[in-house]
């Protein structure tokens, strides 16, 4: 078999198989989060912020404590307190959830990059710990596609998120609530749900979510911490939540999509194929893919009615 | 019966429209200096080297002053998007764009005479700029597509590209140690106000916020993108082209970055690094919101962020403290602005609970 083909072109594949759902992970995490969050009325900009901060405290952490998982940790839980900063913003003083947003994305790259350099500035970088992956051992010996089933454990939790969230918001009372809440406040309040406090939970959620996200990131895919180094990630992640019209299962094809342009991109450069097409060219295809997913699947997507608006109690 | 409205004392009427502003700057220098002390710093000392380099050394003042002029011109752009309530967050990547095509026309078309290759090089800058924006535009007035993300992936894309044609196809063969396109010619670089060492983008920049700010508070244009900035479903009703206006929005702040771009590569550059990324972009939002989107104010508020960039050049040079401080600032001043204007909403509806 193997003889009919074009070794660099099995090794090229393999690669593909094996990365893009490492890749796909950051987003796909980060996105069940922001669908969550956007079902019921609140448009997290701030995504990207909170994946950076993350990705930065998730590294501080896991140097300090010599362990990934509290790292990942550390990472979750300043990830909800970004969260939490924001809900104040957006729901009880009723900010505009937009310039919030925006406002979050140019201070965290302030903010990281400023304590990196305070923390580690003049020293040699720290190293981390030794990353484990869970190899599942007959499947992960098939040839080519091989390498899906031998990745970190986070990368596993993120695909058997997929189902649990899909039953939550769609199957249950939780989760009809919620939806509630981004189709019209009003109703969601007279039936006796606190918007506000749901509102709150939702944020912090979306913000444990994202720093998930980011500790993935910066600890099991990078496995250091660069300035800016989500990429505009956050901003992915809300644009498949969009595309995939607030629906988790749709969100993991897109994020797929992402992660498997991500892997091209890295694939072509690191095996040095298609030497014809120049390295920049090919790292453009992640955001290519993004903008042609919206294009295709976002342009007749009905958005929740009550996003974005604050609620105010009318007296 | 007449319902008499309790009248504010005269001296909060006056700072009312610029609450926000003042909550903005107050808020976000506090915090800069709670974050100063946490890092071991003396904030006093850091604002006065700030200032102190960027207004009171000849040299400093200078650069402030050139530094003002991109600012100022991606700053009347993006008033006339914010106020049309269209997020272009996608400066940077038009900015590039605008500075790659104005270098190419400025050293291609060399042996023309300054008064024609000038502006030739600037509406190359102008051309590319709209270029740039003009995908995202269409797919948010065709199909709704958030602009917020389409933009941002095209910096993305542009960052690629300009890495790439700089590398290749536009590398000054010239130049060995470093990847850098060809220089612009000696005549096509912008002259200096006259007296000044300050090149006379800082003239257009300001004739711009001009037309910019007649533009929106005297023609139906101007009221017509406040309305659909303001309130999409009354503007709707009356029948406006939507469509047409934010792609007319969208286009004005993109011709605005390219401009910018263009006059950076004619007045201060002359080429492109492969890793050139203008921050201007990113920190023209802030700047815009505290200047209440009104392009008059932005003039002096453009000055006052030229001061943080020059004067944070010298704060971490001198005193050892990162540059991205300043980034710290001015996304506080952003989120302090939005707080401070919940906080104007609030105090307007206790007073209409008391009527």
């Amino acid at each position: 078999m193997s003889e009919l083909v074009d070794p660099a072109v099995v090794l090229f594949f393999t690669f593909l198989f094996g990365s893009m759902f490492r890749s796909a992970t950051p987003i796909l995490l980060a996105a069940l989060g922001e669908t969550y969050v956007e079902s019921g009325g609140v448009l997290n900009l701030g995504l990207e912020g909170i994946m950076l901060i993350s990705a930065f405290t998730g590294f501080v952490g896991a140097v300090m404590t010599n362990s990934l998982v509290f790292g990942v940790l550390i990472g979750v839980l300043t990830g909800m307190l970004v969260g939490l900063i924001i809900a104040l913003l957006v729901v009880t003083l009723q900010a505009d959830q937009i310039v919030v947003g925006v406002g979050f994305s140019i201070a965290a790259i302030g903010l990281t990059s400023l304590a990196f350099r305070v923390l580690y500035g003049t020293s040699r970088l720290p190293t981390l710990p030794p990353k484990d992956t869970i190899n599942i051992v007959p499947l992960s010996t098939i040839p080519i596609i091989g390498g899906i089933f031998n990745q970190p454990a986070m990368v596993y939790l993120g695909i058997l998120l997929i189902p649990i969230f899909y039953y939550v918001l769609f199957r249950t009372s939780l989760g009809l609530k919620i939806r509630t809440l981004g189709e019209n406040p009003m109703v969601a309040d007279t039936a006796g749900v606190n918007v506000f406090l749901y509102r709150y939970a939702l944020l912090l959620f979306g913000g444990a979510m994202a720093g998930l996200a980011g500790s993935y990131l910066s600890l099991y895919q990078v496995s250091v911490f660069q300035d800016n180094m989500t990429q505009g990630r956050g901003f992915v992640a809300i644009a498949i939540t969009m595309f995939a019209r607030w629906n988790p299962a749709t969100v993991f094809l897109g994020s797929l999509l992402y992660g498997g342009a991500e892997s091209l991109a890295g694939g072509i450069q690191a095996l040095g194929y298609l030497r014809t097409v120049p390295a920049e060219i090919v790292l453009m295809l992640p955001y290519i893919f993004t903008i042609l997913g919206l294009v295709a699947l976002a342009r007749r997507a009905r958005f929740p009615p009550a996003l974005a608006r604050p609620y105010k109690r009318e007296l | 019966m007449k319902i008499s409205r309790p009248k504010p004392p005269r001296f909060f009427a006056f700072f009312r429209p610029a609450l926000s502003t003042i909550i903005a700057l107050i808020g976000s220098f506090i915090a800069g200096a709670i974050i100063l002390v946490m890092i071991g710093s003396n904030p006093g000392l850091v604002y006065q080297t700030i200032f102190t380099e960027a207004w009171y050394t000849e040299f400093g003042l200078r650069k402030t002053l050139v530094e003002t002029t991109p600012f100022l011109i991606v700053a009347a752009g993006l008033v006339v998007c914010f106020r049309a309530g269209i997020w272009n967050v996608g400066v940077p990547g038009q900015m590039i764009i605008g500075g790659l095509l104005s270098n190419v026309v400025g050293y291609s078309l060399g042996p023309l005479p300054s008064p024609i290759l000038i502006p030739l090089m600037l509406a190359a800058g102008t051309v590319a700029g709209i270029a740039w924006v003009l995908l995202p535009a269409i797919m948010k007035a065709r199909w709704g597509l958030n602009e917020i993300v389409t933009t941002l992936m095209m910096n993305f894309i542009a960052i690629d590209l300009q890495l790439y044609l700089v590398k290749s196809p536009l590398r000054d063969p010239y130049i060995s140690t470093h990847p850098m396109t060809t220089p612009v010619v000696r005549t096509a670089e912008l002259p200096d106000i006259p007296g000044t060492q300050v090149h006379i983008g800082l003239i257009i920049a300001i004739a711009l916020a001009i037309v910019v700010y007649f533009l929106m508070s005297r023609t139906t244009y101007g009221y017509q993108f406040k309305v659909i900035g303001s309130n999409l479903k009354a503007a709707r009703y009356a029948g406006l082209p939507i469509g047409k206006l934010i792609i007319l929005s969208l286009l004005i702040s993109g011709a605005a970055a390219g401009l910018a771009g263009g006059v950076q590569v004619a007045g201060v550059m002359r080429n492109i690094d492969p890793e050139w990324v203008p921050s201007y972009g990113l920190e023209a939002v802030p700047l815009v919101f505290l200047a209440n989107l009104n392009a008059l104010a932005a003039i002096p508020f453009s000055f006052l962020f030229s001061t943080f960039l020059v004067g944070g050049d010298q704060m971490h040079r001198a005193m050892g403290i990162p540059i991205f401080f300043i980034d710290v600032i001015l996304g506080l001043m952003l989120l302090f602005f939005a707080a401070g204007e919940s906080v104007k909403r609030v105090k307007l509806n206790i007073r209409s609970d008391r009527e």
